[in-house]
């Protein structure tokens, strides 16, 4: 029982670190189809933390993330 | 399609000339965070903020680029422009001006404001920095100014916090007065401009502002920091002191996160029976993000004395002491402040380009920003450092890890240089480009924006490590762990693993430069980041150890490992490679084209390896390897 627990938990933390590194490298166009799909699918509310930033990098100096930004990002 | 209903709010924007503190006055005024620094052209941006008046309306808030005039000459100046007039994309006019003027600059700055007013839209002045201009000898009569140019006017001192009260409500008042007529944006006349400078001189003297006591402290201060012999010295000195300091102070931290990463390990293995879940924990997530984790006091020694500079005012001297040197290999004075914000991140420095005019100038600026060594390189820096180097004192007590640190930072700035020197050369001839560049008053750095630039750093560290690195040692573990060895291997598991199959498929490419089968495979995971290498490394080398010392520091392990010429080939490989995926992309996004983000991979990964060729041969005879 023990063994696939332990087989279980790693399969879900390798799973869940390689959707994440895929969506961390992927571009802004893929990331805001994935969240469009998420929205779409589960019902779940975009909300601002979510939205993928300019570039990616976390010293963009464009990662100012305001509803206005959102809306520029997603027209 | 992702869709947000956003009410229309009352836009209030803050707009006037470089470095005259909009951006502190915006941070105090929306709760933002935005970076502040004493020199022009921070700001290439249009940043937005919430700001709640005091009857508890709330509006929008821009804080705008810099701009000398209302003819958009660069592309940041064009920004601020089409957001006044109504032209930028997505965006309503604003219906109130905030323009902020250095007090001690009035006769500049003015002529900002008074070209402004002509946009018809209500506006009102902030005198900033009028505590500076009061040391001078200038106390303007706000009552009076605010006659003579027809719109409310408040004093403020930015970095106090003070006046902010009374602009808060000034703005409360104002921003519901009605526009006038509205200009288009290219209607400002030369005769126009000309007018406004002559409505300025006037103005000033109406109101006793035409003359300013001369700056005698920042004048004393210059006398030394801008001497040709003294000043490069003392800059060359300044910078040679801070990695001096990044290595010294930062070692009792590091060896103190370096043991707890180790004990942490240690525990871990005690506590799980041996299993995948234990040797994920430990050899992937401790051993991987941990030896990254051991460089977080290096980046803030690093940034704290940055953020000093930053904030006294003597970054503009700085690139005023080199600017001779800038302009011998063709690169623009404005290339300065770009190059400076690539010692953090290239993506920043990269979009700081957009305050230089010449679009040539620019290119040559973004395909050199990647050379200066950013804050990821510190950690690949510092791990094969502290490995290779000895810890060892001489002459006046110069530390000799922190010389080969300083050395590293000069490789990246002499290799851009030639760089630029070689894209000069395949320039057409055109104009000396002369440098033009506002010296600030020297100000004694707030230790606000210290502790701010200082924690933006430390939580921009912790998040990578804690996401894309945690995620990526995660995945590497796996790809080093499986397919299992088999039952009678004679090797260490890994190299029977996928990660091992493709290291040392890679090791035949990378083994004229020393690399073996375990750098290859820290270099693939290290194109997200460069310090996912130095993680890589942690994991990758904990899986190749046998025995209950697998989750011991990183840098022994390499110690054992490694020839020395092999480090040496590793570290001048990170000087070039742009092991980064992000500044590439920024790249194609800012110059609109695949071609110059893959001319510069080409380029940079050409000098990559046979700078490290060179290196791993010339350290390889020398000791005998």
């Amino acid at each position: 029982m023990s063994r696939l627990l332990d087989t279980l938990l790693v399969t879900l933390l390798v799973v869940i670190s390689t959707l994440s590194v895929a969506y961390s490298l992927s571009p802004l166009a893929a990331k805001k189809w994935v969240l469009s799909r998420v929205s779409h699918y589960f019902g779940i509310k975009v909300m601002t933390w979510m939205l993928p930033k300019n570039c990616g990098c976390d010293d963009c100096p464009s990662a100012n993330k305001t509803p206005q930004l959102k809306r520029s990002i997603h027209q | 399609m992702i869709t947000t209903a956003v009410s229309r709010l009352p836009i209030v924007a803050l707009v006037g000339n470089p470095n005259c503190g909009k951006t502190a006055l915006f941070n105090l005024l929306t709760g933002s965070k935005q970076k502040v620094a004493n020199y022009a052209g921070v700001t290439v941006e249009r940043k937005e903020g919430t700001f709640f008046a005091p009857n508890g309306d709330r509006m929008r808030m821009f804080d705008l680029p810099g701009a000398y005039g209302l003819e958009a000459e660069t592309p940041d100046e064009r920004v601020t422009i089409d957001v006044i007039t109504g032209n930028y994309a997505l965006e309503d006019r604003p219906d109130l001006i905030v323009c902020v003027v250095d007090t001690t600059n009035l006769r500049q700055h003015l002529r900002l404001a008074v070209g402004l007013k002509r946009f018809g839209v209500p506006m009102v002045l902030a005198l900033n920095m009028s505590d500076l201009a009061e040391q001078y000898g200038l106390v303007i009569d706000t009552k009076l100014l605010s006659q003579e140019l027809g719109i409310p006017v408040v004093k403020t001192i930015a970095i106090q916090k003070s006046g902010i009260a009374e602009l808060v409500q000034v703005l409360q008042d104002s921003v519901h007065t009605t526009a006038q007529t509205r200009v288009e944006r290219g209607t400002v006349t030369p005769q126009q401009l000309q007018q406004d400078h002559e409505q300025v001189n006037q103005l000033l003297i109406r109101i006793g502002a035409d003359r300013l006591n001369p700056l005698k402290a920042s004048d004393r201060i210059d006398s030394v920091v801008l001497h040709p012999v003294a000043g490069p010295i003392l800059l060359l000195l300044c910078l040679f002191l801070i990695f001096q300091a990044v290595f010294s102070w930062a070692k009792p931290v590091s060896d103190l996160i370096n043991f707890s990463m180790t004990s942490l390990g240690a525990w871990v293995e005690q506590l799980l029976p041996e299993s995948a879940l234990r040797s994920l924990l430990v050899n992937g997530v401790i051993a991987g993000a941990g030896s990254v984790l051991v460089f977080l006091p290096q980046i803030i020694i690093l940034f704290f004395f940055i953020l000093i500079l930053e904030e006294s005012g003597y970054l503009p001297r700085a690139a005023f002491l080199l600017d001779r040197i800038m302009g011998g290999v063709g690169l623009s004075g404005k290339a300065f402040i770009p190059l400076l914000s690539s010692f953090a991140c290239a993506i920043p420095g990269i979009m700081a380009t957009r305050t230089i005019q010449d679009s040539r100038d620019r290119l040559t600026t973004i395909m050199i920003a990647p050379l200066m060594t950013c804050s990821a390189r510190l950690p690949v820096y510092g791990v094969i450092i502290a490995a290779f180097i000895p810890h060892r004192t001489f002459w006046f007590g110069i530390n000799l890890q922190g010389l080969v640190l300083f050395g590293l930072y000069c490789g990246g700035i002499i290799s851009a240089l030639i760089v630029a020197y070689v894209l000069k050369l395949s320039k057409s001839k055109h104009g000396i480009q002369t440098l033009m560049m506002e010296l600030p008053a020297y100000h004694t750095p707030a230790l606000r924006n210290i502790v701010i630039g200082l924690w933006q750093r430390v939580h921009i560290f912790l998040t990578r490590v804690g996401t894309i690195i945690l995620a990526l040692m995660v995945l590497l573990w796996f790809l080093s762990s499986y397919p299992t060895a088999p039952v009678n291997a004679t090797h260490p598991a890994i190299e029977y693993s996928f990660a091992g199959h493709i290291g040392k498929a890679l090791a035949t490419l990378f083994a004229p430069i020393g690399f073996n089968w375990q750098i290859c495979i820290a270099l693939i995971p290290g194109l997200a980041a460069r310090e996912v290498a130095v993680g890589a490394l942690g994991t990758v080398y904990a899986l190749s150890e046998t025995g209950t010392e697998a989750a011991t520091a990183l840098q022994p392990l390499l110690a054992q490992s490694w020839s020395l010429p092999t480090a040496i080939s590793f570290l001048i490989w990170y000087v070039f490679a742009p092991q980064c995926l992000s500044t590439l992309a920024t790249v194609k996004r800012e110059t609109n084209s695949w071609r110059y983000p893959l001319l510069m991979a080409g380029y940079m990964f050409a000098l990559a390896y046979v700078g490290a060729f060179v290196a791993y041969r010339i350290t390889g005879y020398f000791v005998g390897a």
